[in-house]
């Protein structure tokens, strides 16, 4: 791992709350929140693949939109090498975002399909007013070779490309204004395993390479195993379990987590799995459970668990888990 | 040996564009038994799909047309059936289910009416015994207040619910083959285990035999018994479960193994298989895979090689003849 030893916190969420406005049927009026993200807190450090797993729905890409500014909170604190995010504007947010990028899932929509992939690389350097046009394609022709394409690419169009050349293409951007920290929201998961191992792979070796920060966001659990460092689960906007990699896999606490592990295909026709089975789906975030918010669906539930919610606890090593038992 | 329901052979369906002829799918030849599984892996474009279009007789014509082989349900040619008997087959005798649920169904009506019309229309039945039986039918998927969920429509349901409700209709006409095509690709990994548990164990109550499509192969290992890899719209290897993740021989099999990251493995570097999958209708001389083959001789660039029988497995592969 780069940079273990270092660990300088990079990133630090505390409290985020981000809630979208449900309005009534017939009268606009507003009825409720849907508590995407509710009260959530972690740090990302220096150098370190920080791993965010769970469901659909349940808050990860809200969490990477509100980071950036791209959705606003609702409170909280997001501190940026010691700076709040959320309380900037103007210039100083653009600053910071050139340090902030984000790497998105789906490379198809990702890339303006009008635009050339040198345009779109050049105009990322325009905007941040990062050198004149000689020095900016000599950036671009650059950032295409890291990245481990031709520079004689840059003269087509998106949908020459293929997917993995595609994500390729939409990292090279990411990294065009030299950011510290990457957010990649589910940046293999619209990709085959083959070309997604290669993308892998890119990933990593860039990550040595640039000192780079990852946020993993992921709903493959071995993907986020094979690349991050420390994994964060997370269930109807709440984080639940969250620690080293190593703990996470080995010593699953939280029952959420655990049935999580037990649902992934094992890749060997005579693996013995005893597989835990979730009843039925997510509950809908506007109006999540009384206490904790897995309870309805948990294999461990008591009566507790419907009145009182509890709360992230600090099981040593780094370990925390919000469960009662 | 229990009898054979499906029996593909030397399968070829070309699509037609403008100047040229893709041919998506070629010599492919398989069966399955009755009350057995098949999965089929590879990438994306290398014929899966096209495959089970093609048994089902779904190949639009044109751009595309089957232009050679025979498919054999139980006995019959499918290929020398008329449409309306094919119309006959289709949901009554084989069944499918796709990827996507949501696109699948009729936003305009109840999941309820969807499933009785298919029960109506092939089983003939009158229509309080039909909604009787889909009743059933998702009281069997196990879809939670049933009778509630009868007269909802599919925005109603949530992505899982919505897959059973397919499932549910896939099955409503006990057909003797089902088809599924990516069934939970597009569904989160607790209601993925949720649905392949269902399957499982549908598949033990209603002896229904399964043709399962998909490219993630901890699907097929605990789903299927015999497993065709295809790469490029050919066969590379076909041989049962077991012989396939302990034995693989093919190179790409072995490629597709190997890129997996290893839920219990450790951090190391991910295998990859080099390059990407060609073009398809780019003539490729010798193995379509030699481009991206580790293991690449001068043989494999000038001819093609023949699918080759060893030991109960069936490998496209220099290496072997």
């Amino acid at each position: 791992m780069v940079n273990m030893l270092d660990n300088g916190c990079l990133l630090d969420v505390k409290n985020l709350k981000v809630y979208f406005p449900v309005k009534g049927e017939l009268i606009p009026k507003i009825v409720g929140n849907v508590k995407a993200v509710d009260d959530v807190s972690f740090d990302v450090r220096s150098g370190e693949t920080l791993g965010m797993v769970g469901e659909s729905g349940c808050g990860k890409s809200t969490i990477a939109k509100a980071i950036l500014r791209l959705v606003n909170a609702a409170a909280g604190e997001v501190f940026f090498e010691g700076e709040n995010l959320l309380k900037l504007n103007g210039k100083r947010l653009k600053a910071v975002r050139k340090k902030i990028q984000l790497v998105f899932q789906d490379p198809f929509a990702a890339l303006n399909p009008r635009l050339t992939i040198g345009g779109a690389l050049d105009e990322v350097l325009y905007i941040h007013r990062l050198g004149q046009s000689a020095t900016r394609k000599k950036r671009a022709a650059e950032l295409m070779e890291m990245v481990g394409l031709t520079r004689s690419y840059l003269s087509r169009y998106p949908h020459e490309f293929s997917g993995g050349q595609r994500q390729r293409l939409v990292i090279a951007r990411a990294l065009a204004v030299d950011p510290k920290l990457i957010i990649c929201d589910e940046p293999v998961s619209a990709l085959d395993v083959s070309i997604q191992a290669q993308i892998i792979n890119l990933l990593e070796e860039l990550q040595e390479r640039l000192q780079l920060t990852y946020l993993f966001i992921s709903h493959d659990l071995s993907v986020v195993r094979h690349i991050c460092g420390r994994v964060a689960v997370m269930y109807l906007g709440k984080i639940v379990e969250i620690a080293a990699k190593d703990d996470l896999f080995a010593d699953p606490r939280h029952p959420y987590t655990v049935a999580l592990l037990s649902a992934i295909p094992i890749c060997d026709p005579d693996a013995e799995v005893k597989k835990i089975l979730l009843e039925g789906d997510m509950p809908s975030p506007v109006d999540p459970p009384s206490g904790c918010r897995f309870h309805t669906r948990c294999f461990r539930e008591q009566e507790i668990c419907s009145r009182e919610e509890p709360l992230l606890k600090d099981m040593g090593g780094g370990h925390f888990v919000a469960c009662h038992f | 040996m229990p009898e054979t329901l499906l029996e593909v052979k030397n399968l070829k369906t070309c699509f037609y564009t403008e100047d040229t002829v893709v041919p998506a799918v070629e010599d492919v030849s398989f069966s399955i038994a009755r009350g057995q599984s098949l999965g089929v892996v590879g990438e994306s474009g290398s014929g899966k799909s096209v495959t089970a279009l093609s048994i089902m007789r779904l190949i639009p014509t044109p751009p595309g047309k089957i232009t050679a082989g025979e498919v054999y349900f139980k006995g019959d040619n499918l290929m020398d059936k008329s449409e309306d008997e094919m119309r006959q087959i289709r949901g009554n005798n084989i069944s499918m289910i796709f990827q996507e649920p949501i696109t699948s169904l009729n936003p305009v009506y109840t999941v309820g009416r969807q499933i009785c019309e298919a029960i109506i229309l092939h089983q003939k039945l009158p229509r309080r015994e039909a909604s009787a039986r889909a009743l059933e039918m998702l009281k069997l998927v196990r879809i939670p207040l049933a009778e509630k969920r009868m007269n909802q429509y599919p925005h109603q349901l949530s992505g899982g619910m919505n897959q059973r409700v397919m499932i549910a209709m896939a099955l409503s006409c006990r057909p003797e083959l089902l088809i599924a095509d990516e069934p939970t690709t597009a569904l989160d990994v607790t209601i993925q285990a949720q649905i392949i548990e269902l399957l499982k164990e549908l598949k033990q109550k209603t002896g229904s035999a399964v043709m399962l499509i998909t490219h993630d192969l901890g699907i097929i290992a605990e789903l299927a018994a015999d497993v065709l890899v295809m790469y490029c719209g050919r066969v590379v290897e076909y041989a049962d479960v077991r012989t396939i993740f302990k034995k693989p021989r093919h190179p790409y099999t072995l490629g597709l193994l190997r890129s997996i990251p290893d839920i219990k493995g450790d951090r190391k570097k991910l295998y990859t298989i080099r390059g990407m999958v060609p073009v398809p209708g780019l003539h490729l001389k010798g193995c379509r895979f030699s481009s991206r083959c580790d293991e690449v001789t001068e043989q494999c660039l000038k001819k093609e090689p023949p699918l080759k029988s060893i030991d109960q497995t069936q490998v496209r592969c220099w290496k072997f003849c």
